[in-house]
């Protein structure tokens, strides 16, 4: 089974989490985790487990903290981009890796972040391509020009969905 | 900043990291009341979930990220990595400021205790 796009159908990391715990009580698990995985995420079937996921972005992690983790029973399952995946298996209480409000705040911040850069490059291309677009729209023809509308169309959508993601991840923060 | 021995640490600086740590969340007080014995990350939630007679159960994540807090604040201070282990012992700037935080609870504690 291959899902496509993953992080952008589950771009909040709580929920990024919920939908890998799903599907590997259906018995699917990522196959390998890669920096490709936002594009194209390969599952393979095997036993349905009960698995508690756990994103964690860590841009520059101390020497350490991959073994803090695996001494609390976490095991790896790989890095997208700068984001480390760790699952835990369990049967009655669900493992948390942030038990208190403040470190989950954090945690969900660091991802807030990560994505105010898109959005500040996202902003400057779409002001670039609105100035070109009022100095030399004249100047097109018309199949160029109805490519350029749906282009400009759908950069502005991306915005709007970019500063949804990131409110929706602040206001996730008391889960 | 960090601010490693309180003989460095003028009043200003106690000052400043007073108004960044005072009052300490539960966990962050916890972590640093286990650190006045040499611990690592995993010992650190044994403990912790030891005294607080399995009450409190910290995450891996929250361990991690309150011992960087600390360690940058000058609270704790690193002493040995041993298999990709870190051991962390509280300094003297951090022993104050849990001194601190335990007059302040104390307070809490016997105005509570007077009207209840």
């Amino acid at each position: 089974m291959i899902k496509f796009l993953s992080t952008l159908f589950h771009p909040i990391p709580s929920d990024y989490e919920a939908w890998l715990e799903k599907l590997s009580l259906k018995g699917w698990y990522p196959k390998k985790i890669n920096q490709w995985n936002s594009l194209v995420m390969e599952f393979e079937k095997s036993e349905p487990k009960k698995y508690r996921y756990v994103l964690d972005l860590q841009a520059a992690p101390e020497s350490d903290y991959i073994k803090i983790y695996k001494d609390f029973g976490w095991e790896f399952c790989g890095k997208i981009t700068n984001a480390f995946l760790w699952r835990m298996e369990y049967s009655e209480q669900r493992p948390e890796s942030f038990t208190d409000e403040e470190t989950m705040r954090e945690r969900n911040n660091r991802f807030v972040k990560s994505l105010s850069f898109s959005f500040i490059f996202q902003i400057i291309f779409e002001i670039a391509i609105t100035l070109l677009f009022f100095l030399y729209a004249r100047f097109f023809e018309m199949p160029a020009l109805t490519v350029y509308i749906i282009v400009l169309a759908l950069s502005y959508i991306y915005t709007i969905y970019l500063s949804s993601i990131m409110l929706k991840i602040k206001k996730g923060d008391k889960k | 900043m960090i601010y490693h021995a309180m003989r460095g640490a003028s009043k200003v600086q106690i000052e400043k990291l007073r108004n960044a740590f005072i009052p300490m969340s539960e966990t962050m007080l916890y972590i640093l009341m286990s650190l006045t014995s040499e611990r690592h990350g995993y010992g650190i939630m044994l403990y912790v979930k030891d005294i607080t007679n399995g009450r409190l159960s910290l995450g891996a994540g929250t361990v991690y990220q309150t011992l960087g807090k600390l360690e940058k604040g000058g609270l704790i201070k690193q002493t040995t990595e041993i298999d990709r282990k870190k051991y962390y012992i509280i300094t003297d700037v951090g022993r104050q400021l849990l001194i601190e935080e335990s007059k302040r609870i104390s307070e809490i504690n016997r105005n509570l205790e007077a009207i209840l």
